[in-house]
C-alpha cells in the first residue's frame, strides 16, 4: 500500500468514526449493543478508574462495568440480569471432575473460546474508546499551568459561551461530538493559525521522518 | 512549474517545505542574512498569504472620497507546519522545532513564481499522540533567498 493509499484509508476511517454518532445512538461491540460514550460517562469512567481510560490491567469485571454502563437498558435490573447471562460465555468453565482425554479436550476448547471471545471484546472496547477520543485537543509544550477547576467545567463553560448550551445538555452529549465541537471552536477563533490534529497525521509524521 | 504535487490523498494546501537556518556570521548591521544549511523538511498543512497594499486616500473639501493611490505593502502569511519525527520512536528525539528567522522557499502560484519567506513569529509546538505541529507567521523576503525545496515526491 502506498503512502497516499494508506493516508486516504485512514482519513476515510476517521470520517466514518466522526459521522457515526450523528446518525446512530448505539454501536455493536462483538454482539453487545452499547451507547456512544457521553461526556458524563467519560467522567464517570475516569472517576471509577476504568483501565480503558486510565490504563492498567483489565479484569473481566472492568469489561462488564464498561458494557453495563453503556448498555441501552442501564440501570434496569432485568437488563443487568440478561447482560450477566450473556457474559457467561466469557467465563472459563470448571474443569471436569473425571479428567478423561475427551472431556479435557472439550473443556480446553470451551476455555479457549471464552478467552478468545473476551480478548476480542477487550480489543473492540479499546478501539471504541480510541475512536471516541481521537479528536481530543492536543497539548502545548508551553509551561504547564496550575489547574483550578475541572476540565469538564471548562468544556461546559466553553459550550455555554459559544453555543448557549447548558451544563446538563453538554454532559449528555456524545464524546465524539464534544471533541469535534471543541475543534470547531478552536478553528473558528484560531483561523488559519489553529493547530488541529488527526490520527492520520501519524502517517505524515512517519513520512516526514523518512525525509529527514 | 509548480512544485505542488498532490496525488489526491493529502488535504488541500499540504506542501512539503525545506526550512533553512540563518547562516552564522550573517545578518549583522549592514550584512544581509544568507541561508545555506537546511534545518529539516516539514509539511506545511495550512498557508494563508496576506498581500495588502498601503493605500493613501484623497478627499475633497467636503471630506468625500475623490481619489486614492496604492502601493504594494509587505506580504505576510499565517502557516501551520507539522514537524518531522516518527511518533513510534520514543528513544531518540527527532523533532526539530522551527525558530524565528528561519526561512523557506516556495511557489504559491506560478504567476508570482518562487518566493522566500522568513519566520517573524513562531508559537510553541503543540502535541497529540507524538504528532507535533507549530503555527507561525512568515514575511516575504525581498533581498534574502534560500535554496528551493526539492519537488515533493509523495509515494
Amino acid at each position: 500500500m502506498t503512502l497516499v493509499e494508506e493516508y486516504r484509508a485512514a482519513a476515510a476511517k476517521e470520517q466514518e468514526a466522526r459521522n457515526l454518532p450523528l446518525v446512530c445512538d448505539t454501536q455493536d461491540l462483538c454482539g453487545f449493543e452499547v451507547r456512544h460514550i457521553t461526556l458524563q460517562d467519560y467522567l464517570t469512567f475516569r472517576m471509577i478508574g476504568s483501565p480503558f481510560f486510565v490504563g492498567g490491567p483489565i479484569q473481566m469485571s472492568d469489561v462488564f462495568a464498561f458494557v453495563w454502563r453503556l448498555h441501552p437498558g442501564y440501570p434496569d435490573d432485568g437488563a443487568m440480569a440478561n447482560l450477566k447471562k450473556d457474559f457467561e460465555k466469557f467465563q472459563i468453565p470448571n474443569p471436569p471432575r473425571l479428567r478423561l482425554p475427551l472431556s479435557m479436550l472439550r473443556w480446553t476448547t470451551r476455555s479457549n473460546k471464552a478467552i478468545d471471545g473476551l480478548s476480542k471484546m477487550v480489543e473492540a472496547i479499546h478501539q471504541f474508546v480510541a475512536d471516541s477520543l481521537m479528536d481530543f485537543p492536543g497539548s502545548s509544550s508551553e509551561a504547564p499551568r496550575k489547574s483550578y477547576y475541572s476540565e469538564i467545567v471548562s468544556i461546559c463553560a466553553m459550550f455555554g459561551r459559544e453555543y448557549g448550551w447548558t451544563q446538563h445538555y453538554t454532559m449528555k452529549l456524545k464524546l465524539r461530538l464534544v471533541t469535534q465541537y471543541l475543534k470547531e471552536i478552536t478553528q473558528f477563533h484560531g483561523g488559519s493559525q489553529a493547530v488541529l490534529f488527526n490520527p492520520s497525521d501519524q502517517i505524515i509524521s512517519r513520512w516526514l521522518a523518512s525525509q529527514n | 512549474m509548480s512544485n505542488f504535487i498532490n496525488d489526491g490523498g493529502l488535504g488541500f494546501a499540504c506542501r512539503k517545505v525545506d526550512i533553512y537556518i540563518p547562516d552564522a556570521g550573517t545578518g549583522g548591521s549592514g550584512v544581509q542574512t544568507t541561508y545555506t544549511n537546511k534545518r529539516a523538511t516539514y509539511l506545511m498543512e495550512s498557508a494563508s498569504p496576506d498581500r495588502p497594499m498601503a493605500v493613501a486616500n484623497r478627499k475633497d473639501q467636503q471630506g468625500l472620497p475623490n481619489g486614492a493611490v496604492g502601493q504594494k505593502d509587505f506580504n505576510t502569511m499565517s502557516v501551520v507546519i507539522q514537524l518531522p519525527g516518527d511518533p513510534s520512536v520514543v528513544t531518540t528525539p527527532q523533532v526539530q522545532q522551527v525558530q524565528e528567522g528561519d526561512a523557506f522557499n516556495i511557489i504559491l502560484d506560478v504567476t508570482r513564481g518562487s518566493e522566500t519567506w522568513w519566520f517573524t513569529k513562531i508559537a510553541s509546538p503543540e502535541e497529540q499522540n507524538g504528532i507535533k505541529k507549530q503555527s507561525g507567521t512568515v514575511q516575504k523576503a525581498y533581498s534574502m533567498s534560500c535554496p528551493a525545496t526539492a519537488v515533493p515526491g509523495i509515494p
